[in-house]
């Protein structure tokens, strides 16, 4: 009970410390403004993404004409398709991190907690699985599902969870030896209970820290195989099969590329200011 | 001013040392005004409850100061001002005429370079001397220290000593130069107890050898009575008491010096005495008055207004209101 | 130290023994065979080639056939370029590859340490700044984005390289290299800078400079050898980076490197260039990541004896 209280003032304290970081929470607020904009903004549109203006094919940007920033060869709306591209790339990417994170705690919780034999087994595993080269990891998994968006997040996850697992280990590792827990045991709370009521609770912290990481790193992901022709397939539009539709148009029309990508690298900035700045707020120790 | 000086030739004197660090929030003043002088040969014991300023005084006269540290005040010695020397002229008396150990040997040594090497990059930056030769001294320095089969030694890395080993290995680079002052910081506060008097007697034998001075820093009266000629006595940055050593134990003045010796423990008297202990906790706040007036259970009013001055009475000198009176008088 | 190499190998070929293990079976699972695109040929046919390729046989079998014929170092054919076989494929890409992957390593190293170092030295200074802008941007500019910039400011714009393919000698390989190496120079230079500085800090560096042996020389025989530590131990993971990042260089430049054939056999499901290409990859960060180790325990003499 005393460490549920003394973690929530700490926890208070971190947040503090978090709102006082400018560029983390001007982040913060560009990045709620983009995944607005994602989400409601196709509305605002009589169009989708996937209609065809056969009146304007390649059109320029144009703020008077319905195609704001202009449409691709199929005279697909770049604006909307843009958005809708950054709903599936964040989508991908926020769920992603969660689930990955999620596993890689679960499992690095139970193996810390547990200890000996189990754990060294457990953690072999994830060290085996650390070898593998990872985008090839990705490519091959994406393959074996089939492909297509749940095929992609899959291979995804499966192959983001590792750095969660690896630090939430250590953590448990050393609060499996700590008197709360040492209490709850000798309470005879299970072994279930200690994890999911003080184990995983107090990594929130690291979780937090390295959970914001995990974010960029599957958008980042999943646009570098979209790009590649693997993952998130036409016509459905994601950020990097945009931006490689934009790459084979780059030589005449720099627009195609742009738009996509000026979204990508924004939600990229962001992200990684804010995890910078939960770093600082939640770690202190660690500058 | 209390600037008496009390011997022409001093070694080294220090007139009114400060040491602030800058804080985002605020100024700490960690050294206030000291000044003390260092005799030829002798080794000056300086005392004091952690946080009272002590090693900062020593990390001030060697220009080791963390970044946010700033000293103003005049440290003389062999004619020039330490304190206001550039890196260049420090970087010639550091090493060289004056050298300091540290309190912890775990980590004072470079655990990636042998400690031979670690020995004798000194003598080759400062001595020019050739990499075997300087290694051939090294040598015959872990000898003096009593490590035993040093030609091997010289070639291990920190982590293959243990720490006494490692503090052996430590003053042997503090004093493979023969420099006229050596600073020892807490040299054995993280030695066990066992090991603490051996390294504390290597030091004071091997000072008087060489005929180096030697300013020991450290909150235990024991490893005073042990090694020291004299002693300072500092409390919140500020000099309380100074005198010879069998005069501070036997006739201390200062209220706090009493409570310091009251807090020791003897083996010898009545078995069955409390140790005594000084109530309260050194405060960071500071007013005008006496930094020790909080805890004082003497003070009288003037006390908490009015910071005492340092009276001289021949070699004993003593900072306080309600002792210091009677000593003028 | 021999004891130590010996475990570091082992444990490489067992995560080496998993990785085959693990491709092939995907590569069997996933849907949709090597010929099952073009739908032209008729069912004798098929069963033709697939005697040939022993796609015919159970999996297991195929799977004991191809590890015997690793042994030999057969990576087995092609089943999308029917006369090349796997080892020649990769043989042919592989100079292109090794060449801009190492020179991004090289460029990285260099210039990720010295922007780290200026940073560390000078904190807050304009030198740190512009270190750190450049690390944002490597951070969060990925290689798909500055690539096609690049080419076209460079390249279509300026001319002064070509946009890509391999005419050209070196100038075909500036931007490549440059844009491969940049994520990298982010990231060391990120981990020399807060590595340096904490290393600034340690005791021993004090003991270093209460010598009077001079601030260059404190830097260069104390403090540096601290400050790589983490650096080195980072080179295993930007291989992985590097590797990662080929892949792509190759597609947008063009340039006919390993990394490029294993997109191409990937989508075409080529199974055998595919695990060929995994297996030279895992093979080659495993090595790496065990090179790594051996600096670090040259560097630090505290990790020899250890584990």
């Amino acid at each position: 009970m005393a460490a549920e209280t003394e973690n929530l003032s700490t926890l208070q304290l971190q947040f503090a410390r978090f709102r006082r970081n400018r560029l983390a929470i001007a982040s913060v607020w560009v990045l709620a403004l983009i995944v607005l904009a994602c989400f409601l903004g196709p509305f605002l549109f009589p169009f989708t993404g996937e209609d065809a203006d056969f009146d304007y094919i390649s059109a320029p940007i144009d703020f008077s004409s319905p195609h704001l920033f202009g449409t691709d060869d199929y005279g697909r709306d770049l604006l909307v398709r843009t958005l809708e591209g950054g709903r599936v790339s964040l989508t991908i990417g926020f769920l992603g991190a969660l689930v990955a994170g999620g596993i890689g705690v679960l499992y690095g919780a139970v193996a810390g907690f547990t200890g000996g034999r189990t754990d060294s087994l457990m953690m072999r595993m994830v060290e085996i699985l650390y070898g593998f080269p990872y985008v090839i990891l990705v490519i091959l998994l994406s393959l074996l599902f089939g492909g297509g968006n749940v095929a992609l997040f899959a291979a995804i996850v499966f192959t983001l969870w590792l750095t969660p697992a690896v630090i939430v280990r250590s953590q448990a590792e050393g609060l499996a030896r700590r008197e709360f827990v040492e209490a709850a045991r000798a309470g005879g709370m299970t072994s279930t209970g200690i994890v999911l009521r003080h184990i995983v609770p107090n990594c929130f912290s690291v979780v937090i820290v390295y959970g914001s990481l995990l974010v960029p790193e599957v958008i980042l992901s999943e646009s570098f195989l979209s790009f590649l022709g693997i993952g998130i397939k036409e016509p459905q539009a994601s950020w990097g099969n945009l931006i490689q539709t934009g790459t084979s148009a780059m030589d005449t029309d720099l627009r195609l590329l742009l738009l996509p990508g000026a979204f990508l690298v924004a939600v990229l900035l962001c992200l990684n200011f804010i995890a910078d700045g939960l770093r600082d707020a939640f770690d202190p120790n660690d500058r | 001013m209390p600037s008496t000086p009390m011997t022409a030739d001093a070694l080294l004197s220090v007139r009114d040392l400060r040491v602030t660090f800058r804080l985002p929030q605020a100024e700490i003043r960690a050294v206030d005004g000291v000044s003390f002088d260092l005799n030829r040969g002798e080794v000056l014991g300086i005392v004091g409850e952690s946080g009272s300023g002590k090693s900062q005084i020593l990390f001030a006269l060697m220009g080791l100061l963390a970044g946010n540290g700033r000293t103003a005040g005049e440290a003389m010695f062999g004619g020039r001002n330490l304190l206001a020397l550039s890196p260049r002229e420090l970087d010639r008396v550091r090493g060289s005429e004056m050298s300091i150990v540290f309190q912890d040997p775990m980590t004072a040594l470079n655990p990636y370079k042998r400690v031979g090497d670690q020995l004798a990059e000194g003598l080759i930056v400062h001595r020019g001397l050739s990499r075997d030769a300087a290694w051939k001294e090294a040598v015959a320095m872990l000898d003096r220290v009593r490590i035993p089969d040093p030609v091997a030694r010289a070639k291990a890395y920190p982590h293959q000593f243990s720490g006494g080993m490692r503090q052996r290995v430590m003053i042997a680079m503090a004093l493979l130069m023969k420099p006229a002052i050596l600073l020892a910081d807490e040299p054995t506060t993280a030695l066990d107890v066992t090991i603490q008097a051996q390294v504390l007697d290597l030091i004071a034998e091997l000072a008087r050898e060489t005929g180096t001075a030697v300013i020991l820093v450290t909150h235990d009266l024991g490893v005073v009575a042990r090694a020291c000629d004299r002693v300072l006595v500092l409390y919140g940055g500020q000099v309380m008491e100074e005198a010879a050593i069998d005069t501070l134990f036997d006739r201390p003045r200062h209220p706090y010096t009493q409570g310091l010796l009251e807090a020791m423990p003897r083996l010898e008297g009545e078995e069955t005495a409390r140790l005594g202990t000084i109530p309260g906790t050194p405060s960071a706040r500071r007013g005008p008055g006496c930094p020790f007036a909080p805890r004082c259970d003497r003070s009288i009013a003037i006390c908490s207004q009015e910071a005492p001055m340092l009276l001289t009475n021949g070699s004993h000198r003593i900072a306080c209101h309600v002792e210091g009176a009677d000593a003028a008088a | 130290m021999l004891r130590f190499i010996g475990k570091r190998l082992w444990d490489g070929g067992l995560t080496l023994a998993a990785l085959i293990t693990l491709t092939f079976f995907v590569m069997r699972l996933a849907p949709g065979g090597p010929f099952s695109k073009s739908r032209k040929i008729s069912p004798e046919v098929l069963a033709n080639i697939q005697k040939t390729y022993h796609l015919d046989e159970p999996v297991w079998m195929q799977f004991v056939r191809y590890v015997k014929g690793l042994l030999t170092f057969d990576l087995g054919p092609s089943t999308r370029f029917r006369d090349y076989d796997v080892g020649g494929i990769i043989a042919s890409g592989l100079p292109w590859s090794v060449t801009i992957g190492i020179w991004a390593i090289i460029v990285a190293s260099l210039v990720g340490i010295a922007l780290g170092v200026a940073g560390a030295m000078r904190r807050n200074s304009p030198t740190d700044y512009a270190a750190g802008i450049v690390g944002i941007v490597g951070v969060a500019v990925p290689i798909f984005v500055i690539g096609p910039l690049m080419q076209v400011i460079f390249a279509l714009r300026l001319g002064w390289v070509p946009v890509g393919g391999i005419e050209g000698g070196w100038r075909a390989l500036v931007l490549p290299i440059l844009v491969l190496a940049l994520p990298n120079i982010a990231y060391i230079s990120r981990l020399t800078r807060s590595s340096m500085i904490e290393t600034l800090r340690e005791n021993y560096v004090r003991t270093a400079r209460a010598k009077g042996i001079g601030e260059r020389r404190v830097v260069w025989g104390h403090v540096l050898k601290g400050t790589l530590l983490p650096v080195i131990a980072y080179l295993g993971p930007a291989t992985a980076a590097i590797i990662t990042g080929s892949i792509l260089i190759e597609t947008i430049f063009a340039l006919p490197g390993i990394g490029r054939h294993f997109v191409d056999a990937a989508l075409n499901r080529d199974y055998p260039l595919v695990m060929g290409i995994t297996l030279l990859y895992g093979a080659l960060l495993i090595l790496l990541n065990i090179v790594t180790d051996l600096i670090r325990a040259w560097i630090d003499p505290r990790l020899r004896n250890g584990r």
